[in-house]
């Protein structure tokens, strides 16, 4: 594949902040529904809504944000979530009808940001899992308490805080100490409104000392157009624990999506996260993991998946505090028609760090002349001497070798085309270590690229 | 089946190809020698339809058609087949995927029905065995850090799966053990028959040891500049290239 150098784009004209914010403050003014929140929330709520209010959205004036204008996120007069009615069943066999919904697994259902139990399953969780609804967990668990909103915190920016005032629900998913969860436990996300609609879902994941999760988030569309998800998740993992983790976006093409995912690794922790995009016309998903303890692990991986005009924006952060911390950042991006991707990382090695090892890598793939890809030069901030950081971008055509060596074999150029496709994303797929979710992905991916549902064997054993 | 007449080819500025006659019918193999960068790779690469290369004279027959006119996925399905000098590397896609859709689009344009995974497996079997290639390397991605004699290997089973008509081979023996050499001949000699038709281009006399062929041509600077039987051959190994540089010239 061939590098090029990566233009850089004009800035876009801010938006005054305060005017767009003005809808977020009176719904924050208006009477919640449900139980009364308990003080301490009541206090990080308004903490999170002053934030807001000072700062507003991120603007591409802001360090990380220069690609991304969230002009159609501010501009738009989004509705709100009223609390839940019953979701109607039609909307329940739509969602039972995606095929990533069906892995077979326990699964949390919220929809427009409210836990939904009829459609959540999870009668016989396996023994050491545990799933509360966050409006239930914030008055009754102390967990939530000492740890909900303290990684993805309103101190990074706007959209964070937002999240943090305007949440009504979300889940606290508990894993024991040294419970054996590899067995995934899903959750969806899904909105369904008439009108665009903002939604504010939100996770706090506890994994135990040596305990191991599975845990695959999935955003869906079921209804409407145009809505907006602000999202966090937030996860913690103690001494020891591993965390296999898998976000795949998959909402409408109107879609406006922000998703923040922080951790905290203690030590000897292994944290693995995958980032699948393929819905949105916005999407700003940034990953950030904190190595808080010596030894600590974590690999972030990503595949982003950009036609029309999709603009796919992919920020993370990489904060090594102790020695010993390995970091490994892997993320492909696919960009045809006019869509653009963004990837942009940070690496932090804090002072005393030593022995970090940490790498970043970034490959893109333009199947189209108009597609474009901006990715910053990495922001290494490294107080440490002893550590090895490296990093690098490419951007590409596919590999015109690989093309003519396919159609000497008799693949019409097309179908070659779309192979090759395939098989770049396919590097990110074959890493995925739940094989009914792999399948599922590669499914959709090999269907989209080769038009073709014959199955996803381009690399999968006979 | 084939007949190349006064073909010239160039890559940019660069003409490579500079007037090549050739005619091979079914049933035989030629053999083509030449030193580096004589242009041996280029004729097959033109052969085959890469489109790097611009013909810019001549021309090349196949099975009474228009070769050049023809893409390469059309001269494939029509039973041409090219052993790569330098077999690509094809991260994500497996090596049977791979395969069997090669196959699948030869027996479409057969009108035959297109193997499922299992069927495939089942007729591609002692193919393997033949080439004594282990099975796992079906599982792996095309090429994808295979050796360099296991990617010579992958391209004779390729060609022994998909049984061209016309077979050429980029140098199929380089950079390989006499153990393998012996495997890679045994596949094309498998393969002889007397409606088909092979090219071998090779830098090396002691592949032909192994796959006689019934003519040999000497290329050199883009042109044939001697044609022989099978001792032409013998006679290249003892004297070298430049003795046939220089009786070029004079
Ligand atoms: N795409 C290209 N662009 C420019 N020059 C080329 C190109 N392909 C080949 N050439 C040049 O043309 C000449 C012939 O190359 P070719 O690969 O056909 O030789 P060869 O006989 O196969 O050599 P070898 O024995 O090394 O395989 C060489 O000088 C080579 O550098
Ligand atoms: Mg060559």
């Amino acid at each position: 594949m061939s590098t090029e150098t990566i233009s850089q784009p004009a800035r876009a004209e801010e938006i005054p902040a305060a005017a767009a914010a003005r809808r977020y403050l009176e719904r924050f003014a208006a009477p919640r529904a449900g139980a009364a929140a308990p003080a301490w929330l009541r206090a990080r709520r308004e903490q999170a809504m002053d934030r807001f209010a000072a700062r507003g959205f991120p603007s591409q004036r802001q360090e990380g944000w220069r690609h991304t204008s969230l002009a159609p996120i501010v501009q738009t007069e989004f509705s709100f979530a009223e609390a839940a009615a019953p979701p109607a069943p039609a909307l329940l066999r739509q969602l039972e009808r995606l095929p990533l919904a069906g892995l077979g697994c326990p699964r949390a259902v919220l929809l427009n940001g409210r836990f939904a139990p009829e459609w959540s399953r999870l009668e016989g969780l396996p023994a050491g899992l545990r799933v509360t609804p966050l409006a239930h967990a914030w008055r009754e668990v102390s967990a939530a308490e000492a740890h909900w909103a303290r990684l993805a915190t309103s101190e990074r920016h706007g959209l964070i805080a937002l999240n943090t005032a305007l949440a009504e629900d979300g889940l606290l998913i508990e894993a024991a100490p040294d419970a054996d969860l590899r067995e995934p436990l899903l959750v969806i996300y899904a909105s369904a409104a008439s009108r665009p609609l903002a939604q504010f879902p939100r996770a706090l994941v506890l994994a135990g000392r040596g305990a191991r999760l599975a845990l695959i988030e999935l955003f869906v569309t079921l209804d409407g157009e145009g809505h907006f998800t602000d999202a966090a998740t937030e996860i913690r993992l103690d001494e020891n624990a591993e965390v296999d983790h898998y976000k795949i976006a998959h909402e409408s093409l109107s879609a406006l999506h922000f998703g923040a995912i922080e951790a905290r690794l203690e030590r000897d922790a292994r944290y693995r996260t995958t980032s699948v995009l393929l819905g949105g016309r916005l999407t700003r998903n940034e990953t950030g993991a904190c190595l808080a303890g010596a030894g600590a692990d974590s690999r972030l991986l990503g595949l982003y998946a950009a036609a029309g005009r999709q603009h796919m924006d992919n920020f993370t952060r990489l904060d090594h505090a102790h020695p010993h911390g390995s970091s490994r950042e892997y993320y492909k991006g696919i960009l045809d028609g006019e869509s653009a991707g963004v990837f942009s990382g940070r690496i932090i090695v804090r002072p005393g760090a030593q022995r970090t090892d940490a790498i970043q890598s970034n490959k893109n793939l333009l199947l189209s002349e108009s597609a474009s890809l901006r990715a910053a030069e990495p922001q290494l901030e490294i107080y440490a001497d002893d550590v090895r950081c490296t990093h690098g971008a490419t951007v590409g055509q596919l590999d015109p070798e690989a093309l003519f060596y396919l159609r000497t074999r008799g693949l019409e150029a097309d179908a070659a085309r779309r192979l090759l496709t395939y098989a770049f994303a396919n590097e990110i797929l074959t890493q995925i270590e739940i094989p009914r979710l792999r399948q599922a992905l590669e499914n959709e991916l090999f269907a989209r690229w080769t038009g073709t549902a014959a199955g996803a064997q381009a690399n999968a054993p006979a | 089946m084939l007949e190349i007449r006064n073909l010239h080819a160039r890559a940019g500025e660069h003409e490579i190809l500079r007037g090549i006659d050739l005619t091979l019918k079914p049933g035989e193999v030629h053999a083509i020698m030449g030193p580096n960068g004589s242009g041996k790779s280029t004729l097959a690469q033109v052969l085959a339809g890469r489109e790097t290369y611009a013909v810019t004279a001549g021309e090349a027959r196949y099975l009474g058609r228009d070769l050049l006119e023809m893409k390469p996925e059309e001269r494939s399905r029509e039973g041409l087949f090219l052993a790569f000098q330098y077999p690509v590397e094809i991260p994500g896609v497996s090596n049977m995927y791979f395969l069997r859709a090669a196959l699948n689009a030869a027996r479409k344009q057969q009108g035959l029905e297109e193997l499922d995974a299992a069927d495939f497996l089942a007729r591609v079997r002692d193919k393997i065995r033949l080439l004594g290639m282990e099975e796992s390397l079906l599982q792996r991605s095309v090429n994808e850090g295979f050796s360099g004699g296991e990617k010579k290997r992958n391209e004779i089973f390729q060609m022994a799966v998909l049984e061209p008509k016309l077979a050429v081979l980029d140098e199929t023996d380089s950079g390989l053990d006499i153990d393998a050499l012996k495997v890679v001949a045994q596949g094309v000699n498998a393969l002889r028959d007397p409606e088909r038709g092979i090219l071998l281009v090779t830098h090396y006399q002691r592949l032909l040891n192994y796959i006689v062929p019934d003519y040999v041509h000497v290329l050199s600077n883009g042109r044939i500049v001697r044609s022989g039987g099978k001792e032409l051959a013998l006679e290249l190994e003892e004297k070298g290239y430049g003795w046939l540089e220089t009786a070029a010239v004079a």
